[in-house]
């Protein structure tokens, strides 16, 4: 019985996830200059997603992103975006996104006060370092898979948060471009363990010098109620005449009481990143990612990991993109964390290999 | 065997030289005849970007672009944007999914640039350099 429901299972995952990749095809090979979106009246709709192919050398006992020695389609996700706009300076934005099931994402209201400053209130995406905002955007990444300070087993960086948020840009002139990001709310993606995660104050601000392509970020982040969250990072961003660089470093101070004692857990991570794009089309790269889950033992496997990712992307137009990459790691810290190791590895050494399509309109 | 290798390196340069120049095309950036707002390259640019949303007389701005494959647009995009016009659709997509501004919309021709463009005052778009008439009025070129 139990055989047949995981076959049953199976055969669901593999008929989504081909329904998913003819879907991609045939959307982004046939109709790529159609459209950058849909408009249907007042309401425009985009859309991205992506299907991925996952394997690791590691034995079926140890999984991460439910990869194994066989491999996983079970790295996808699609999303639908709505937005529309009831007044000239209001805009209404909801995006649906799914993997098994459909949940809305995010969903908010922003007024545009002037050119400079946009206030909005509802659920979103926090605007933390480069690619919290569009995390999920693979198309807009080079790799399929993120750095690490980006992934869910950690949560050094949240997904979203319930609340209010201003976007105010201040023009230097010749001296460029300064945004503020702040925000105010409730972390809506929760670690295990937490059931509130209490107000977050925090922001990010982003000056933008008058070098085309360049970004320097810097984004902290403070929650308090029965943990406290203390979270930094400080981006650099570089894209422009086929470049594609970026750097992050990131850390976060957790702190709960427990039976009268104060428990601490300091995380941080770090990823230096280049691409180069030949033709328009094709950009092979290069990342070393470092991650520590427990600062106080961070010379254990079982909470570091060292990462060296070599791939390459090719772009079929501008709505498609095709992915291949490896992940030579040093360590586990993110299959202990994800609680998808149930032995322990056996070698601190071990691979992870990716393959995706990925598409936007 | 040298020659021969200049030989082929030279038609090749000169071919690939006519294909982008074949490709290049003339254009210039129209708003309504009533629109009194001054419009110069940065403006069109920050318009073009998603940082200005609205005109200086608070108007909201509603630009339009042409398709993806037409060479108007890439002339636009790479000297008045100073880019690809792949690099402008990250930049919108970026834009779009981190929710901050929606993208200028997409309309099929010059005629119907011309025609938004005539009818609405807060409409700024780009067309061929030939076929500006005086429906609209040419802010850069």
């Amino acid at each position: 019985m139990k055989k047949e429901f995981q076959f049953k299972n199976q055969f669901k995952n593999w008929f989504c996830s081909i329904v998913g990749v003819m879907f991609l095809i045939v959307t982004a090979v046939f109709f790529p200059e159609k459209a950058f979106a849909l408009d249907l009246g007042s309401v425009e709709i985009h859309g991205y997603g992506h299907q991925g192919f996952l394997l690791t050398d590691l034995d079926n006992e140890n999984k991460y992103l439910n990869a194994d020695d066989k491999g996983t389609w079970r790295y996808n996700a699609m999303a639908i975006l709505f937005t529309a706009k009831p007044q000239d300076k209001t805009t209404v934005w909801m995006q649906l996104h799914g993997r098994t099931d459909i949940e809305v994402d995010w969903a908010y209201v922003d007024y545009e006060f002037s050119n400079s400053l946009t206030g909005r209130i509802g659920k979103a995406k926090l605007p933390w370092g480069v690619y919290n905002e569009v995390r999920e955007v693979k198309f807009l990444q080079l790799s399929t898979i993120m750095p690490s300070m980006y992934h869910d087993a950690v949560k050094i960086v949240h997904e979203s948060y319930y609340g209010a948020s201003l976007n105010y840009s201040l023009d230097l002139g010749s001296g460029g471009e300064i945004v503020f990001d702040p925000i105010v709310g409730e972390i809506a993606d929760y670690k295990e363990g937490q059931d509130n995660s209490g107000v977050t104050l925090g922001g990010r601000i982003r000056y933008n010098p008058p070098i085309e392509g360049l970004a320097v970020m810097a984004t902290v982040s403070d929650s308090q109620d029965d943990m406290s969250m203390e979270m930094l990072i400080a981006s650099l961003d570089y894209v422009n005449y086929g470049f594609d660089i970026k750097s992050e470093y990131a850390a976060m101070m957790m702190e709960m009481e427990t039976m009268g004692m104060t428990m601490s857990t300091d995380m941080f991570s770090y990823y230096v990143q280049a691409g180069y794009t030949f033709f328009s089309r094709l950009t092979p790269f290069v990342r070393y990612d470092y991650i520590t889950t427990d600062k106080d033992n961070e010379n254990s496997p079982l909470y570091y990991q060292k990462s060296t990712t070599v791939g390459v992307g090719y772009k079929i137009n501008h709505s498609m993109v095709v992915k291949a990459e490896v992940h030579i790691n040093d360590g586990y810290a993110l299959p202990v964390a994800s609680k998808e190791v149930s032995t322990g590895m056996t070698n601190d050494n071990w691979n992870m290999y990716a393959a995706s399509i990925n598409f936007m309109f | 065997m040298k020659h021969k290798l200049v030989y082929i390196i030279s038609l090749t340069t000169l071919w690939l030289a006519l294909a982008v120049s074949a490709g290049a095309a003339d254009m210039v950036v129209i708003v309504n005849n009533g629109n009194t707002n001054s419009v110069d390259q940065g403006i069109v640019k920050k318009i073009y970007t998603g940082k200005m949303k609205s005109w200086s007389d608070g108007g909201s701005v509603k630009a339009l672009d042409l398709p993806e494959t037409s060479p108007v647009r890439e002339t636009f995009s790479s000297s008045v944007l100073g880019k690809s016009v792949s690099n402008i659709k990250s930049l919108w997509a970026q834009m779009i999914f981190s929710g901050k501004a929606t993208p200028p919309k997409v309309v099929g021709s010059d005629d119907e640039v011309k025609k938004i463009v005539a009818t609405d005052k807060n409409a700024i778009g780009y067309i061929a350099a030939s076929s500006l008439d005086g429906s609209v009025k040419a802010v850069l070129k």
